[in-house]
């Protein structure tokens, strides 16, 4: 694949789809990493499979409706609540 | 989601921030429920999720419950105004009813018995949020997909057949009894996609109306379900495809205004062609017939004195031209059509013709003088094809009404092979009938016979 077609991929509705979804991924695993410690290790997986799920629905209602603004608020909601996990420390667990 | 301290977090500038913005998902989330599509755009709903941006940047307790509540208010309300709208799904706004009610229910007894039961205990939250972000996205998908429709609709409408807009759009919309109707312009009023005029009714509590323009310009209506939401979401699509569907409604009201007008000039010039067949047959009854009355009187008080052979073949000869005559005159006019009736005027008819014949006639057979004359020509002349060119052993005539029409089968067993696009015969009868809104089918099939088919309305009437 060219770089241009790459870019031109990247630009396209699913590739930005698809790029989100990575973001989603990686996102968790920091929540993961920053946000959890050992002991809390249920209590973090939950929180992150809830972004996930929530992000994830967020972009196929994005990728499915023609506007896609209910789409990207979910997908702004699962990343406002990676954020909010953040504020689990390792150390409390 | 219980507080954290910042201090003990090994990053404490990403846990404040973290800290600063844990309430902030919620908001968002309550924001996604008032933005989903819907007949009416809630000013409560709205309200409640803008106070609760603010809200959540509050210190808990009161940050938490501030945040439910308001979300509960915003989420319930939002989904009492979809339950109302008919053309929304039913069960998420049940749901959103049910997890209003919930969170207000347990932000309310948070309030009140502090230490108690919250909802912001970890798995209630994370389920709730799961389940109504799904919903909510479940939601934006399927209108999604509606949307999709009416912009296919506008893609495909070059092949679209003449009133499939209306079809497909009230599918899209799940709206069965939308109706579109085209403006006419000028104040003309409105044609449906086939170009019949439409009255628009006053919008009432049954039926709402929903103009549609262009550049400010009525092109068209929708009169739909009051509750039908989606239409306003979808104005401006319906409005691309109802402009060019109007273009073919409105070619269609023209084409059928010029065949109204064809066809009323047609019915005035078969008028005056019977005006004038009848003024014919009125001459020939009462200034031939009486001549030729008169010369056959003559002719047999003449005394035989001379050649008796030649006065008895000049005798056959006016007799036979009497016939010919009387059946020129019942051609031209059908006399006894308006004496008899079209029953009794076929069953003359039929007493007269050599053929074999089987004649079915329906008790109380009658219907205006046009209607009836036309009926009668048909079988007049399918009786002469089916004995002068059929070379047809036997004929049927079957003669009755169905619905608003007089309706003629007649079938010979000839040799079949008649093509109306041919002679003048059938091709005059189906226009004859076609002008009085009727119509003429034609089945011959070589070594088959001929069957023909006639039907006109019972009370045409032709003004001059």
């Amino acid at each position: 694949m060219s770089f241009g077609a790459a870019s031109l991929w990247i630009r396209s509705r699913d590739g930005l789809a698809s790029a989100g979804a990575i973001m989603l991924f990686v996102g968790g695993l920091v929540i993961l990493r920053l946000g959890f410690g050992p002991f809390d290790l249920t209590a973090g997986v939950l929180a992150v499979l809830t972004g996930w799920l929530v992000g994830v629905a967020g972009l196929v209602a994005w990728l499915r409706s023609t506007s896609g603004r209910i789409g990207l608020i979910l997908v702004a909601v699962a990343g406002a609540w990676a954020v909010a996990n953040l504020t689990r420390t390792p150390t409390h667990c | 989601m219980g507080s954290r301290e910042p201090d003990t977090h090994p990053y404490p500038l990403l846990s404040a921030v973290a800290a600063a913005l844990q309430l902030l998902y919620a908001p968002m989330l309550g924001h996604a429920i008032v933005a989903l599509p819907g007949r009416r755009r809630s000013v409560v709903a709205a309200g409640a999720t803008s106070l609760a941006y603010p809200a959540s940047f509050l210190a808990p307790p009161a940050g938490p419950i501030a945040v439910s509540a308001l979300l509960a208010l915003s989420c319930g309300w939002t989904a009492l105004v979809r339950l109302a709208d008919r053309s929304f799904p039913f069960w998420p706004s049940a749901f959103g009813v049910v997890f209003a009610l919930t969170l207000g229910g347990t932000t309310a007894f948070r309030w009140f018995v502090p230490g108690g039961f919250a909802l912001d205990s970890r798995p209630a939250v994370e389920v709730s949020l799961i389940v109504t972000a799904t919903a909510v996205a479940a939601v934006a998908a399927s209108f999604g997909d509606r949307r999709r429709k009416v912009t296919d609709l506008v893609v495909d409408l070059g092949q679209e057949p003449h009133g499939g807009l209306t079809a497909r759009l009230a599918e899209a919309i799940g709206d069965p009894t939308l109706e579109i109707v085209y403006s006419l312009g000028g104040g003309g009023g409105y044609v449906d996609a086939a170009g019949r005029t439409v009255v628009v009714p006053p919008a009432n509590g049954d039926r709402a109306v929903t103009p549609i323009e262009r550049n400010g310009r009525p092109i068209a209506a929708m009169i739909h379900d009051p509750a039908t939401a989606a239409l306003i979401d979808l104005r401006t699509a319906v409005a691309a495809a109802a402009e060019l569907s109007g273009v073919n409604a409105r070619l269609q009201a023209d084409v059928q205004r010029r065949a109204k007008e064809v066809n009323a000039s047609r019915r005035r010039l078969l008028g005056a062609a019977d005006d004038e067949r009848r003024a014919l047959r009125a001459q020939l009854d009462h200034d031939l017939g009486p001549r030729l009355d008169a010369l056959q009187g003559i002719l047999e008080n003449a005394p035989t004195a001379g050649d008796g052979r030649t006065v008895s073949a000049v005798l056959d000869q006016l007799t036979a031209t009497r016939a010919e005559t009387e059946a020129l005159a019942e051609g031209l006019y059908p006399r006894l059509v308006e004496e008899l009736g079209l029953a009794g005027a076929v069953q003359d008819l039929a007493s007269r013709s050599t053929l074999p014949l089987k004649l079915w006639l329906e008790p109380d057979v009658h219907g205006a003088l046009p209607s009836e004359a036309a009926m009668y020509f048909v079988c007049s002349e399918a009786l002469a094809n089916a004995l002068k060119h059929a070379s047809a052993s036997s004929v049927s005539v079957r003669l009755g009404t169905s619905t608003d029409n007089l309706v003629a089968e007649i079938e010979d067993d000839g040799i079949g092979g008649a093509d109306p696009g041919r002679g003048t015969g059938l091709a005059g009868l189906r226009e004859r009938l076609e002008a009085l809104g009727g119509s003429l089918q034609v089945s011959s099939r070589v070594g088959h016979g001929t069957r023909l088919v006639a039907s006109v309305p019972i009370g045409v009437t032709i003004r001059s």
